[in-house]
């Protein structure tokens, strides 16, 4: 098989190598996922009433609004989704700690025009509920409130 | 003996060197594009709070986040890699470079609490690639080597191995599946679940989300079709490694498969929607040598009617 007597060493360390390195998640836990040996987990878990945190700003006359991804984190939307996650899970000074840091932001890009009220919200969804019969989430809960800028 | 020269024979099939290429110039030309577009978002995690460090991979060598200079510098210079990469030049030093930069910079972006799986398959495609003689041919070095005509195995183990790679990745989302949640998952019912579950996140994030996927949700039935052919396509992945014409139809699926997701949950898959992702399951040098035939007679025949034209 020594056709032209090339050497065949990076065919069997890195080809051979990285196929049976991307195999080898499937031999552990599908949860322990990794980058980028991953064991490929999304969409595959099971979903009952999720709970899901999010930041509102709240307007003068009390309304909620959402904020816009890139504000919270990045433009990536789960990247922001799960910064606030991942927050809320380590508890409310983690949560007041990122409320502030988003706050701080929105008044930045605003010029301090406005005061920034912000909310930090764990709700417990039924997601097929919430399209099909317009469900309301079914527990809710304020973690973090903060406040950045000036009305003027 | 006999397995072990069987396996030569299949993993350094004779290839010729402009399969490889092409197969560089498409999947680094993608990897270029992407860190372009991309750059942004790459660069973003340079920003975040150290609390939301998670480091995975490559980056869990580090303890502490990079400062922001150091690792918008990295995004930077690997987009910079990119382009002798495709060019094919200094290859056997920059694309390794090219290779590691770029596995460095998506894992980084992986390293604070979401892991970005559209990513993976690019990135392992490309780690391939720069191991391989993949600039013997259409670059920069080649033009300065002797041309080498004849099909060869140097050049044919890359290809096999981004074909199983791109293979495994799929089986290993059908196998997350049954594991985690079992026959259950095949009913239809998980899967609207998770359509419903993502357009709501995407919605209670203040982000775009699709209309068609929440307006499906009314409906059970589409779903276990849906489900069905999900899973048949992702653990029938390795169907494709079998010839050249189950290929074509299992990557059409697949890319199908990939619209679907963007259009039911707005999740792009850009290295596959691109089709490249899939291109090395092809002798891409036939598709090359049938675009440019069609453009040397086009612009024959241009040249015939200036021709006339002028006489």
């Amino acid at each position: 098989m020594q056709d032209d007597g090339y050497a065949r060493w990076p065919g069997y360390v890195i080809g051979l190598g990285v196929v049976l390195a991307v195999a080898l998640p499937a031999f552990r836990s599908a949860r322990d996922d990794a980058y980028p040996l991953s064991t490929y987990p999304m969409f595959a878990r099971k979903i009952d009433k999720p709970e899901m945190s999010f930041v509102e700003r709240v307007d003068d006359q009390q309304r909620a609004h959402r904020l816009d991804p890139e504000l919270v984190a990045s433009d990536e939307v789960m990247q922001s989704y799960r910064t606030v996650k991942r927050a809320v899970r380590e508890g409310p000074d983690a949560a007041k700690a990122l409320c502030r840091s988003i706050a701080r932001r929105v008044a930045k890009r605003e010029k301090g025009a406005k005061e920034v009220r912000l909310r930090i919200v764990r709700a417990r969804f039924d997601p097929v509920a919430y399209f099909v019969h317009d469900a309301e989430p079914e527990e809710r809960e304020v973690i973090a409130s903060c406040t950045a800028g000036r009305a003027r | 003996m006999k397995l072990r020269a069987a396996f030569e024979r299949y993993w350094f099939v004779p290839t010729p060197a402009r399969r490889l290429a092409l197969l560089r110039i498409l999947t680094g030309g993608f990897a270029l594009g992407y860190l372009l577009f991309r750059f942004p978002s790459l660069t973003a995690v340079a920003h975040f709070e150290r609390a939301q460090f998670v480091p995975t991979g490559l980056v869990s060598l580090l303890s502490e986040p990079l400062p922001s200079a150091v690792a918008i510098a990295l995004v930077a210079l690997t987009f910079l890699l990119a382009i002798p990469f495709v060019l094919g030049f200094r290859y056997r030093v920059i694309a390794p470079a090219f290779a590691l930069s770029f596995l460095w910079v998506t894992t980084y972006r992986s390293s604070w609490g979401m892991l970005f799986h559209t990513e993976n398959l690019l990135a392992l495609h490309v780690l391939l690639l720069a191991a391989a003689p993949a600039a013997d041919a259409y670059g920069l070095d080649a033009r300065r080597a002797e041309p080498r005509t004849a099909p060869s195995g140097r050049y044919g183990w890359a290809g096999r191995a981004m074909s199983l790679t791109t293979a495994l990745c799929y089986v290993l989302a059908g196998v997350a599946k049954l594991k985690l949640a079992g026959p259950v998952w095949l009913e239809g019912g998980l899967l609207r679940a998770q359509i419903a579950y993502d357009n709501l996140r995407k919605i209670e994030m203040g982000s775009s989300y699709s209309a068609l996927g929440a307006a499906l949700v009314h409906y059970e039935a589409p779903f276990f079709v849906l489900a069905l052919m999900t899973v048949a396509l992702e653990l029938g992945a390795p169907l494709a490694l079998l010839g050249r014409r189950i290929a074509l139809f299992w990557a059409l699926a697949a890319w199908s498969f990939h619209i679907g997701v963007q259009a039911l949950m707005a999740i792009p898959f850009p290295y596959q929607l691109s089709f490249v992702a899939y291109a090395s399951l092809f002798e891409v040098e036939r598709a090359y040598d049938f675009v440019a035939e069609r453009v040397r007679r086009r612009l024959a025949r241009t040249e015939a009617q200036r021709g006339s034209s002028t006489s």
